[in-house]
Formats: C-alpha cells, structure tokens, sequence
C-alpha cells in the first residue's frame, strides 16, 4: 500500500469515528486475589460477560458469580496489574473469539489472539463465536454415518469414529493418547475420498515444550495446513485453561456452519475439571466429591454436547470430538473418567500393560467401544472387520487358557496363531498412518488365512510387502476400492488371485 | 465477611430511626464491637459510603459525582439537573478535558481521555 493510500485510509478513518458521549455500566474492584476480582457496581453485567479494566490493555475478566451486592470475576491476563479501586466496565458482550479462516494454521491462545511468530490474526470477514452456547438441537441434526478414518488399523476396524462423534481417549500417562489424536489429525490430509476437516487441538494445562513439539510435528507432516492449535499451557492462569476448550468448540462450530467438517482435540479434559475445580475454589463455590464443584459434570456435558452432525437443511457440517482423559493408575471409574465416558458416545482404553508388551497403540479392545458402530464404516471395512472384534477378544481368552499348558486341539490351536497374527497385524508405530484401502486388504488377507504360514514376526513384512505387490501389479485393485469403498465379489476374486500370486511367487520363493 | 456492608449500613439507619439508643456515640461504639466480633472490621470504610448514599437515598436524594477538567460552568450544569440531585464536583486532569458524570454504577462520558482512547482503540 502506497504511503498516500495509507494517509487517506486513516483520514476517512478519523473523519468517520464516532466519539460521541458513551454511557456505560461501571464498577469498582473492591478485591483482587489469585486471578479473581471482586468487584461492586456493574448492576447491569451479564453471567459469563467480557469486563475491560479502565486504562489497562490486555487484560480483562470474564464475571461469573453475579451476587447480591458484588460480582466475581475471572482475570484474564496479568492480574498483578490491577489495584483495589480500579475501575471496571461492561461491555455487553459475552465472552466470544474472534474467527476467521485465517486462524488455519496458527497457534493462537483461547482469546483468539496469536501465541506464534505470525502476524496479527485480523480480516474483514471474520466472526465472533461466543466460547459458551448452546449445542444444536434434535431437529437440526442427523445420525452419524460419514467415516472419519484415524489410520489406525486397531481402531478404523474395531472402534470406527464418525464425523460428529465424540469419541473418548482414555489411558494413563505414557500410553499414547496424545500421539492417537495427532496421528488421527496428521490422516485427515491423507484421506482423499473424503473432505478434508479443519482439525483443532487444544492444548489445556501443558508443558509449553510438549505444544511446541506437537507443532512442529504437525508442520513437518504438512498438517497445519488446516490444523489450528489454542493451547492454554501450565504456566497460564486457571481461568484461561478452563476457557480454552470452549474457544476451540467455538472455532469449530464455525467451520461446522459453513458446512464443512470440524475435528477437535481437547487435551486433555482431566486437567481442564482440575482447571475449573481451581477457579471455582477460588470462587468460593462450595466444593463437592474430590472438591470438585456440584457443576462438574455439565461443565463437560455442555462442552461434548456441541459435537454434531448438522442435517442438509442446516449445512451439513460436521464438529467431531475427541477429548482425551488421563487416568490414574488404570482406574477408570475416577470420577471425571466416568463422567466423560457416560458423555461420549464411546472410549478407546488405553492399557499401560499393552504398552510396555510392545503393542502400539495399545487398545484394549475389551473395553474399548463406539457407540456408533459399523454405521460410520465403509461397506469394505464393515465386510472384512465384522468379526474381528470377537475373534481378538477370544484369542486373548483363548491365550489365558493356554498358558496353563493344556493339550490343545487343532482348531483352537488355529484360533491363537491366527489371533497372534492378528495382533501383530494391529501394532503399529505413530506417524505410520494407513489408508483405509490397505487397512482392508490387509484385514482381509490376515482373516482368509493367507498370512497363517508366514512367522509372526514376519507379518508386518507380508503386510508391506503384500500392499506393494498390489500396488505394483494390480494397482486397480486399491483404486476401486478407494473410490467405490465396496467390496463385491468380483473385487474379491482379484484381491485373492493377487494375493495368492503373491504368497506362492514371491513371499514363498522370498523365504525359501 | 458475616454481613455485607450494605446490611450493616441499612442496620445502623433503622436503629438510628428506632431511637433505641441515647446518643450517637453509643450506637457507633456498639456498632464497632459487633463489627470486632463478626471479624467485619476491615469493611468499615466501605460501610461508610454505603451508609452515607442511604442516608442521602431516604432523603430523596440521587449522588452525582461529576469529574471534569477545564473551565466548565457549574451554577449551568447543576440547573440541568433534577432537584433531587445531591451534585459534588472533582477536578481530575487525567481526563484532559470534558467532563464525566457518575450516577452510582452509571457513568455518563465526555471526557477528552475517551475520546482519544477509541480512537486509539480503532487505529491500533
């Protein structure tokens, strides 16, 4: 822009502000302590409504015990800067973030403003989205039924997430919760048959080291391009931990009313109830079971309860979420975990056991579940892995029997090699994504027998091995299956012709 | 805190208004104790204002606090109000100019300091 441009623009600028007499709802700080403000005056505030400090930028409040006589407030920003007497204002506004496409591929904090080396987030178009609102209703919505593919074989097969789901992880510390959800997020790019969703992860209550990380992984892998993280880290106040997931919901739900699709990941909804147990303390709201305020469970209840799958008539789009819970020593029936699973519309269980015998991701398919089910499964998917869960659960039942030494007969013999198999079929390391194409064929190979020869530890060669002889040879195979996502009978012939070339002319002849 | 400070307030004009006690004195000594015992002491001075609005509130009377900075015309400025208005004027400089009317949480402003403030506010 042309230095005369520039001076014409702020003149038009000056010459139309209004700077009339402005009449506002003022208060007083009265108190200030541990990020909260007591304040009195401000008869006309509305719960959850934007305060501003009188001379202070930069830091603002968000009222949210309106009493008889005063009102308490959350401090959002530097609370040290604020002085008993301070003089507060209204707004009129509830807390909202500012959202625009130009938020894609930006770490932003849940103010909306950006925490990365980046310019200044503004645009012209952009919209404000109220952090809490209510979630869309019976009429505007429609089942679930649009796959959202993690690349995870374990779970596209057994636990399948829909686009508008809300599917829980759940695990102690070092399971591998975190890597699921950035996998799952790094797919989508990955994912041609289906639109790509806007995915945003929400970082609540981490070491600023481990976002930093998470970032740049997403960057290499190309998946900021429409990733957006809102990470309120450890080292930040309470209340803008408790904010965060809220923004990300709110920056979800705007892509959703576009009609396209959203996927959001809070990590992790443990930390966020200790967040909002800290403010509600400090709030003097009475505390309940584990000092946990009486609202608890609609604090997360509201929040998962704005993943939706929007009908035609509403746009069609689709906010997906996945919170992530951290258990404590495997207990699952803590009182957040139990909240959260009766919330969500499913789990994957992380075990530590799993992960230190070396099995990645480490599912526990046992208590693991979708409540969706089959309905967000491609036809192929459904076909090959409809079984799959109940022949694992009785190899790992099968596999306890056995390991008190009984003579055993063929046919169960048979079911514990074919289930070893199928275990190492389902290990895989991160950043190892699988399209659900090879995903199927490899299910369908492992589950017709055709992999019952080749030693365990040489399954996830065959799998490799297998997926690029087809892709070589028969590379019509994996096309039609991607476009038309059916397995017919005619499909099925080739995948075992090629299969069974590939087993007798090459696999065989490789291992002779 | 036992009581709020506006209980307190509205406490201390009904016995005042009961006559229950002799003197003044009295009842502000009392007061006091029952503040010591209830651990309310700190709030005395907010117990002074609230006290002192209720008592001009039953008077009929509305506090306007007007903050102003340059020659502005009181006798002009006090005629536009209603009678009821108990007016008292402070000069502030900070506001650069203007005036800036206060009328309990309600704040009329035309001060300079405002205006410069949106403006700053639209240009950054």
């Amino acid at each position: 822009m042309s230095e005369n441009a520039i001076l014409e623009q702020l003149k038009n600028e000056i010459s139309g502000l209004k700077t009339g007499v402005e009449i506002e709802n003022v208060g007083q700080v009265v108190k200030i302590g541990d990020g909260v403000a007591e304040i009195k005056g401000l008869s006309k505030v509305m719960y959850s409504e934007f305060l501003e400090f009188e001379g202070l930028s930069g830091v603002f409040a968000m009222a949210l015990n309106l009493e008889e006589y005063s009102i308490k407030a959350i401090v959002l920003g530097d609370a040290h800067l604020i002085k008993e007497g301070q003089v507060v204002k209204s707004t009129g506004r509830v807390l909202s973030v500012n959202v625009s496409d130009k938020l894609i591929g930006r770490v932003i904090d849940p103010l909306g403003n950006p925490k990365d080396d980046g310019p200044k987030i503004s645009d012209e178009n952009s919209k404000n989205y109220p952090l809490e609102k209510i979630a869309p209703g019976v009429i505007t919505r429609e089942s679930v039924r649009t796959p959202l593919h993690t690349g995870w074989k374990a779970i596209d097969t057994m636990i399948p997430i829909g686009r508008g789901q809300r599917e829980l992880i759940i695990g102690d510390r070092q399971t591998g919760k975190t890597a699921i959800a950035i996998d799952t997020i790094i797919n989508q790019g990955h994912d041609p048959k289906f639109k790509t969703p806007i995915c945003i992860y929400v970082a609540i209550g981490q070491k600023e080291s481990k976002v930093a990380q998470i970032v740049e992984k997403l960057k290499k892998t190309g998946a900021m391009k429409y990733t957006i993280v809102v990470s309120a880290s450890a080292s930040e106040a309470a209340s803008l931990q408790y904010l965060a997931p809220y923004a990300g919901c709110a920056i979800g739900e705007y892509f959703m009313d576009q009609g396209l699709d959203a996927l959001v990941v809070y990590d992790d909804l443990s930390k966020h109830a200790v967040a909002y147990r800290e403010v509600s303390l400090l709030l003097r709201r009475p505390p309940g079971r584990e000092a946990y305020p009486g609202d608890i469970f609609y604090l997360h209840s509201r929040l998962l309860e704005r993943a939706s799958k929007l009908n035609k008539d509403n746009g069609g789009g689709s906010l997906t979420a996945l919170p992530i819970i951290e258990t404590q020593l495997g207990d699952i029936s803590a009182y957040i975990p139990t909240n959260v699973i009766s919330i969500t519309d499913g789990q994957i269980y992380l075990e530590p056991e799993l992960f230190y015998q070396g099995i990645k991701p480490a599912v526990n398919v046992g208590l693991s579940v979708s409540r969706v089910g089959s309905n967000a499964q491609t036809k192929a998917m459904k076909k090959v892995a409809g079984t799959m869960r109940l022949e694992l659960a009785q190899f790992r039942e099968l596999a306890a029997f056995a390991e008190f030494g009984q003579d055993l007969d063929q046919g169960t013999k048979q079911k514990l090699e074919r289930g070893r198999r199928l275990v190492e079929l389902l290990k895989q390391d991160e950043l190892s994504s699988v399209p659900f194409e090879e995903q199927v064929i490899a299910v369908w190979t492992l589950t017709n027998g055709f992999a019952d020869k080749v030693e365990v530890n040489q399954i996830k060669k065959f799998e490799t091995d297998s997926i690029k002889f087809i892709k070589d040879r028969k590379p019509e195979i994996i096309n039609t299956l991607r476009d038309k996502m059916e397995l017919t009978e005619e499909l099925i012939t080739k995948i075992k012709e090629t299969i069974s070339d590939f087993v007798t002319n090459y696999w065989n002849n490789l291992n002779v | 805190m036992r009581h709020s400070p506006i209980n307190y307030a509205k406490a201390m004009i009904e016995l005042e208004q009961e006559a229950t006690f002799k003197d003044q004195t009295e009842l502000v000594l009392k007061f006091k104790k029952v503040l010591e015992k209830n651990n309310d002491l700190s709030l005395i001075k907010e117990i002074e204002t609230v006290y002192k609005n209720l008592k001009i509130e039953a008077r009929g009377k509305v506090v306007v606090i007007i903050e102003y900075f340059g020659q502005i015309d009181k006798e002009k400025i006090q005629q536009k109000f209603d009678t009821r208005a108990e007016i008292s004027f402070i000069e502030k400089p900070e506001l650069q100019g203007g005036i800036r009317i206060n009328i309990g949480d309600l704040r009329i402003d035309n001060s300079l300091k405002q205006r410069l403030e949106n403006l700053k506010k639209i240009i950054a």
